[in-house]
């Protein structure tokens, strides 16, 4: 059980990171922008990009985050603020396309393969449990990204504005605060989060230009779960979706009912994210609704 | 569908095969023959390195003046390893391009949802990588170049059994390649005595296999056997070695295995594969291999691709030209980069050389023939 728990931790560093990036952009613009999961993809790839000229792993991440960062933004003036008028459903499918020019862009850059970072690690024993060097790295960096971001919108007056605009958007400009400035900062920022969430899970997993179909369910999930303009909510629904994803997929049920061993294929790991969204999304739905930074 | 234009370098050097080729393959209307691939998605190196087998065996063809005159114009398609897409890129070819045969990288899934098109166009496929015993239903359209996996999973089976295994667990994709072999090696071992003490066949793309290598872990067998190819098999290894697993991996095909980690496999895998590719042709092609694509160590799917090629070629060049029949005589007296080969009624490829190979040092040597 603690080896599911150690997973569960890690998985759910993996995909909070880039799951808050997706909560802090619908409170501000209210759509659910697609094109994010890319900026994860696009984030690894530049992550790789980096290491490949020599730098070491912190500067060619925070590099990541940086250019990310800037093409979130370039994104958002070439087709989000163009389309500002319209539903946020055209806007949510604008990102849709959004999303697939930048997977054939990558791969066109990058080539189709494959590729994997090359990292050492050691690995520890808990009892019978397995962690690595790897899987406490991404932890740790996952707690000081939140620490970091929650400082930001608790603690500066950036973070007062960013929260204000949440709230209420005209109020806020009437109140001298510029919304387009800090809606460019609110798109650097989840851009730069979802950099730094792509890296760690091609860390742990590898990079590929269609690797966002992997990260797509389980982030869009985890928001789900936790309410789409919550941060904290984008964090809690990681949690508990990794460890229901990991208990349904790591618990030999066989073994509990009878002497014979069986577990759930992995591969039903996205139906528990198709399930636990489907669950809130019927019980929940005035979740989704309320905006706000919170 | 997306159209794939393959490498430049590739492409460039097909151009300069067809410019160098005689006057009179010029002067004549090409052969066209389609090849479906997997270049991007999963699995993209080892249809890459078919594909190149396949270009150097055009590029010799058309550099002896093509077939009675008319060159090889391959027409290259990307499969993305999706099926639909296999579909697409079949129903393109054989309708669009008319092609008479289509050169296919599987895995054998999508191999085995584009052969009843073939066999209802009346058209062939040469089989160059997939595997699954259920490819031999398809008599008189698919041929294979390449062993099916009842044989090389038979032979997994009783190796394993002979260097005094006991118990083995399964560590395979979920797809018909790997259950297949899967099946067949189970049935073979067990039949020398083994005991097999899990089965765990895992689904293909997954971002990591924590939860499956940690089910192997805990049925705690003697040694693992294995099958698989690519990044996935790569993600298997990597989960194994951080999960702490010192057990020996006994692998069919384990030169398409993706190592991980050079050190902590190193020893530590083994198994049988395809063999017969120490041969002169297989020589001669990996020389032409290594001066059109660098020095990057070729795939065994390279002399595949180039077998394919080859005997569609024998075949168009037979009297009556290229058929199904023509295709089944084509083997005959044949010596290819994969050695002989010899196909059973059904066009699948039986007696092949079986290599037994390891992991050491960084690369895969040939220890033994099985």
């Amino acid at each position: 059980m603690l080896q599911i728990l150690l997973n569960s931790i890690v998985y759910a560093s993996e995909i909070a990171v880039i799951a808050v990036g997706i909560s802090l952009a619908y409170s501000v613009v209210r759509f659910a922008n697609f094109a994010h999961i890319q900026y994860a993809v696009l984030g690894g790839y530049f992550t790789y990009a980096a290491r490949g000229l020599g730098l070491g792993f912190p500067v060619a991440t925070a590099i990541s985050a940086v250019l990310t960062g800037l093409v979130a933004i370039i994104v958002e003036r070439l087709v989000f603020h163009p389309l500002r008028g319209l539903r946020p459903e055209a806007k949510m499918i604008a990102s849709w396309g959004v999303a697939l020019a930048f997977r054939s862009g990558v791969a066109a850059v990058f080539g189709g393969a494959a590729r994997v970072f090359d990292v050492e690690t050691d690995t520890y024993l808990l009892g019978d449990a397995v962690i690595t060097s790897l899987d406490l790295a991404v932890v740790a960096t996952t707690i000081a990204a939140m620490v970091v971001l929650q400082l930001l919108l608790y603690r500066t007056r950036i973070g007062t504005g960013l929260r204000a605009l949440a709230d209420n958007r005209d109020l806020a400009a009437t109140r001298g605060i510029p919304p387009d400035r800090l809606t460019a900062l609110m798109w650097f920022l989840a851009g730069a989060f979802a950099a730094l969430g792509g890296t760690l899970f091609a860390l742990e997993t590898r990079l590929q230009p269609d690797m966002d179909l992997q990260i797509l369910l389980p982030v869009f999930a985890a928001v789900t779960i936790g309410g789409l303009s919550s941060i904290a909510g984008a964090v809690a629904g990681a949690c508990i979706l990794s460890l229901a994803q990991n208990i349904a997929i790591g618990v030999d049920f066989g073994a509990v009912l009878s002497s014979r061993s069986w577990f759930l294929p992995s591969q039903f790991r996205d139906t528990i994210a198709v399930a636990a969204m489907v669950l809130v999304l019927c019980f929940r739905p005035r979740q989704l609704r309320s905006g706000g930074v919170r | 569908m997306q159209r794939f234009i393959h490498s430049m370098v590739g492409a460039g050097a097909v151009a300069l095969a067809f410019l160098s080729s005689g006057a009179q393959a010029q002067s004549k209307e090409p052969i066209p023959i389609g090849v479906i691939a997997n270049l991007t998605g999963m699995d993209v190196k080892t249809s890459t390195d078919m594909v190149r087998g396949i270009q150097i065996a055009a590029d010799a063809v058309n550099k002896d003046g093509g077939v009675d005159g008319q060159p090889i114009k391959l027409i290259i398609e990307d499969a993305q390893y999706k099926t639909q897409e296999a579909l697409n890129a079949a129903t393109k070819l054989y309708d669009v391009d008319k092609v008479p045969a289509v050169i296919m990288f599987g895995g054998s899934s999508i191999e085995l949802a584009v052969a009843p098109i073939a066999k209802q166009k009346g058209k062939i496929i040469v089989n160059t990588s997939s595997s699954s015993a259920k490819l031999g239903d398809f008599p008189g359209t698919v041929y294979s170049v390449l062993p099916l996996d009842d044989i090389v999973g038979k032979a997994l089976g009783e190796w394993t059994a002979a260097q005094g295994v006991k118990s083995a667990a399964f560590v395979v994709p979920n797809n018909t390649f790997g259950t297949g072999l899967m099946d067949a090696a189970a049935t073979a071992f067990e039949a020398k005595g083994g005991k097999i003490v899990a089965k765990i066949a895992y689904s293909e793309g997954q971002p990591d296999y924590r939860a499956d290598i940690q089910q192997l872990v805990s049925s705690k067998p003697d040694a693992i056997m294995t099958t698989g190819y690519g990044d996935d098999s790569r993600t298997i290894f990597k989960d194994a070695r951080t999960l702490g697993l010192k057990q020996v991996w006994y692998a069919g095909y384990p030169s398409i295995l993706t190592v991980e980690n050079e050190a902590w496999m190193n020893g530590h895998l083994m198994g049988v594969d395809n063999g017969g590719l120490s041969g002169d042709v297989a020589k001669k092609v990996g020389a032409d291999y290594a001066a059109k694509f660098g020095k990057e160590e070729p795939l065994p799917h390279v002399f595949y691709g180039y077998d394919a090629l080859m005997l569609i070629a024998r075949a168009a060049a037979a009297p009556g030209g290229f058929s199904a029949t023509t295709m089944a005589k084509s083997i005959d007296g044949y010596q290819g980069a994969t050695g002989a080969i010899k196909w059973d009624v059904r066009g699948q490829r039986i007696d092949p050389p079986i290599d037994v190979i390891s992991y050491k040092d960084g690369k895969f040597v040939t220890t033994g023939q099985q």
